[in-house]
């Protein structure tokens, strides 16, 4: 979805398409506060593009702030495995406790993608999180997915997540966004 | 700082100990209290960070005049500028007016720094250029010209990093530096046109004392098999625990301390991985030890004292990835006895091929900065080390940091300063905390 | 008329400030020309200082950033709303001449807002936002 999206781009809440790509959303959220991260994988295209980049404290001449060129996550389906397989190795320490997060995604708009049967989906998020004993750590922003038809599902194609924060107040990304 | 004859600071902290039981290196001890302790943070940046050259950028963020990016110096905020002149100097970024802080954005480009409370503003080599209602002063009240941005106190540039210091009697950089460029030469000074930083710097705050940072920077290489287990298991390092010790721990000088550590025997692990086509610039810019150096090794880790780490690691992003290597500069700012913000920098060498650029900056966000597959794990450790040594109990009983001290160094070693064989080890820690103690306890301690 | 600088030290895209009597004159080079407006800006009455022009040929005030013409003494962004005063000036013999005609007599003290019974002018109150 770009800043020229008009209102009339975008598809009707509860139209069929609107639909299938919330409800994919609320699912990927439980598929990841569950931690049932092969679930997840298997809602990940093949080209999958996902990135987090850098956010600097800039003023509003200079407009968002995103880093050209740096990125907190920059990801594919083989490194999200990855991170995935990672975490079944059981020495994966940043999650052996693991976390306990929350996803909560609202603000859903949608609009239909530059390919036939392509989905453009931005949404609000904020993820909170919390292990052990330790007070909350919240991650916000926005996402900006695409969503592509593959048979009946709908698969992640494109996920760019735009932060609010410029320092990273957590310690670290050991959950996925 | 009080001194005595003998050119020491006050040793004592306010219970009656002695910051000299803090840290022995011949018994390989370090106390426990060193760490997440309110007072002890407070001496270090009276006597470590306030005299220390610190880290504060690299010039390629800085392309041109006018350009600026905010930081901090010993906890102080300050903001490098170039001026009309192609310089860049660093000032304490507070107005003199009512000390308001004068440029607010990470980054931006100005023609003058503003003041926002009452329109003071400052040029970009930070004289001040006009007050408002100059004609309300009487005359001569108003000495513009002393009143310019504070500058800091010195600012040099090594191999395109930007250090400072707010220390009038700090040696120069380089002699500060000392034999530490000569390993620093290998990773910065490598290429014809240097490096460069991508992008911008990753930071973010960890709940640590920025001295666990600094340790494991210290080219601690032995935690790797069980720290980072999960990246072994993923066969994404050898497997045999063994498979890293090989090389050398080195003491360049005083507290810049690195590891050096070959690949297997294989030419894709030479030259730590870096593109073939800059072999001819490694050629011209280095001399035959930094060279051989270079070329026998896939592995470097290290600090320069006190707080600026660098990496130079081949690593496998993703499963089935290739092995690529990266080169981050990575500051530990301590912004508490418990906390510390750091600022992590990818640099690529201006010269390197497209290809490499992108394979080098995608294995190092994957690997480390907050998401990273390895540092991750590093941070667990960090946060809950600073924790427990906090404990009343805990602090009874100190840390133990005796490996590989029946090892003498290698005299065949062609690098400068002590070279211990091996890169399992914790000679590099302890030349650490040896000169902690010196910066924490004596009044010159740039003098050896 | 009178000479202030010599022509030759003016960098093509730059300004320098002369003092002419009382008058505070800016003197701005662009190309083969020669401008001359007050030097003083409009908004709050700080000096404008010497240096590069600012991109578009404009000169840029320190304090709040107003930029101003040096040709007509415009003002092309604010927060000043009021023009710089233009004065004739031409190079003769290699040397910029400025005529500040009355300016350059000292003047009567302008009150100054601490001036017993000085009061705000309203004039420009209420004007729409630039
Ligand atoms: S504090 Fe900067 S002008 Fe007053
Ligand atoms: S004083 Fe010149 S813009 Fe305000
Ligand atoms: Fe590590």
């Amino acid at each position: 979805m770009s800043e020229t999206t008009t209102a009339a781009e975008l598809l009707p809440v509860g139209s069929d398409d609107y639909s299938r790509a919330a409800l994919f959303l609320y699912r990927e959220a439980q598929l990841l506060d569950d931690a049932r991260f092969e679930d997840w994988l298997e809602t990940l295209h093949d080209e999958l593009v996902y990135e987090m980049p850098v956010r600097q404290s800039v003023m509003p001449k200079d407009g968002t702030g995103f880093v050209d060129g740096m990125t907190f996550l920059t990801e594919t389906r083989n490194s999200l495995l990855t991170r995935v397989r990672r975490l079944q190795t059981e020495q994966a320490w940043a999650e052996q406790p693991g976390s306990r997060t929350r996803h909560l995604v609202a603000n859903v708009l949608v609009e239909r993608g530059a390919a036939e049967g392509e989905l453009n989906v931005t949404s609000a998020f904020l993820v909170t999180r919390t292990r052990a004993d330790l007070p909350y750590d919240f991650f916000s922003g926005e996402r900006r997915d695409v969503l592509a038809r593959d048979g009946e599902r709908l698969l992640l194609k494109r996920r760019q997540i735009l932060f609010d924060q410029t320092v990273m107040k957590s310690y670290n990304l050991s959950i996925f966004l | 700082m009080a001194v005595n004859p003998a050119g020491l600071l006050d040793l004592s902290l306010a219970d009656g100990v002695e910051l000299t039981q803090l840290i022995d290196e011949p018994g390989a001890h370090i106390s426990r209290r060193i760490y997440g302790n309110d007072e002890i943070f407070e001496l270090e940046q009276d006597r470590i960070f306030r005299r220390a050259w610190n880290f504060l950028g690299h010039v390629s963020e800085l392309p041109n005049p006018g350009d600026y990016v905010t930081r901090d110096l010993a906890g102080e905020p300050v903001v490098l500028i170039r001026g009309d002149d192609g310089e860049i100097r660093a000032f304490l970024n507070s107005c003199r007016h009512r000390g308001m802080r004068v440029c607010r954005a990470d980054r931006d480009n100005v023609s003058y720094m503003r003041c926002v409370y009452h329109g003071w503003s400052y040029s970009r080599s930070g004289d001040l250029v006009t007050a408002f209602a100059e004609e309300l002063y009487d005359p001569g009240r108003l000495r513009k010209e002393e009143l310019g941005l504070i500058p800091v106190t010195q600012v040099a540039i090594y191999r395109g990093v930007i250090f400072g210091t707010w220390d009038a009697e700090a040696p120069p950089l380089e002699e500060y530096l000392g034999d530490m460029r000569f390993y620093l030469d290998l990773f910065l000074g490598r290429t014809d046109g240097g490096t460069e930083v991508v992008g911008a710097p990753q930071v973010w705050d960890v709940s640590t004392d920025w001295k666990f940072c600094a340790d494991n920077f210290t080219g601690d290489n032995f935690h790797l098999y069980t720290a980072h287990g999960s990246v072994v298991d993923l066969g994404m390092l050898p497997p045999d625990p063994m498979s890293l010790s090989y090389g050398y721990l080195v003491r360049a000088q005083g507290g810049h301390v690195l590891h050096l550590v070959p690949g297997p025997p294989d030419p894709s692990f030479e030259y730590f991985g870096l593109p073939r086509d800059l072999v001819p610039q490694f050629e011209r810019n280095l001399d035959s030890v930094q060279l051989g150096l270079l070329k026998d090794h896939a592995w470097s880790v290290g600090t320069v004292f006190p707080n600026l780490s660098f990496m130079q690691v081949m690593v496998q992003g993703d499963i089935g990835g290739p092995n690529v290597t990266f080169l981050s500069l990575r500051a530990w700012m301590p912004t508490s006895a418990t906390t510390t913000r750091v600022f992590s920098y990818l640099l690529l060498d201006r010269d390197a091929p497209e290809q490499f650029r992108r394979d080098s900056y995608e294995a190092y966000v994957r690997t480390f900065g907050p998401s990273g597959i390895f540092e991750q794990d590093d941070m667990e450790n960090w946060e809950d080390c600073t924790r427990v040594n906090k404990g009343k109990i805990a602090q009874r009983h100190g840390l133990h940091h005796g490996m590989g001290l029946h090892l003498e160094p290698d005299p065949s070693f062609p690098g400068p300063g002590q070279a211990w064989p091996g890169s399992y080890g914790e000679r590099t820690q302890l030349s650490f905390y040896g000169e902690w103690l010196k910066w924490m306890t004596h009044e010159r301690p740039w003098a050896s | 008329m009178e000479p202030t600088v010599p022509f030759a030290s003016l960098e093509p895209g730059s300004c320098v400030v002369h003092q002419i009597g009382a008058a505070k004159v800016l003197i701005a080079r662009i190309g083969d020309t020669v401008h001359a407006t007050s030097a003083i800006c409009t908004h709050a009455r700080v000096e404008l200082a010497a240096g590069p022009l600012a991109p578009g040929c404009l000169v840029e005030c320190p304090m709040h950033g107003a930029l101003f013409s040096p040709v007509d003494g415009s003002v092309h962004e604010g927060p000043a709303v009021t023009a710089l005063k233009t004065y004739p000036a031409r190079v003769v013999d290699g040397v910029v001449h400025v005529d500040v005609g009355e300016d350059g007599a000292a003047r009567p003290a302008t009150p100054s807002p601490s001036t017993p019974g000085a009061r705000p002018s309203l004039a420009s109150w209420g004007r729409p936002a630039r």
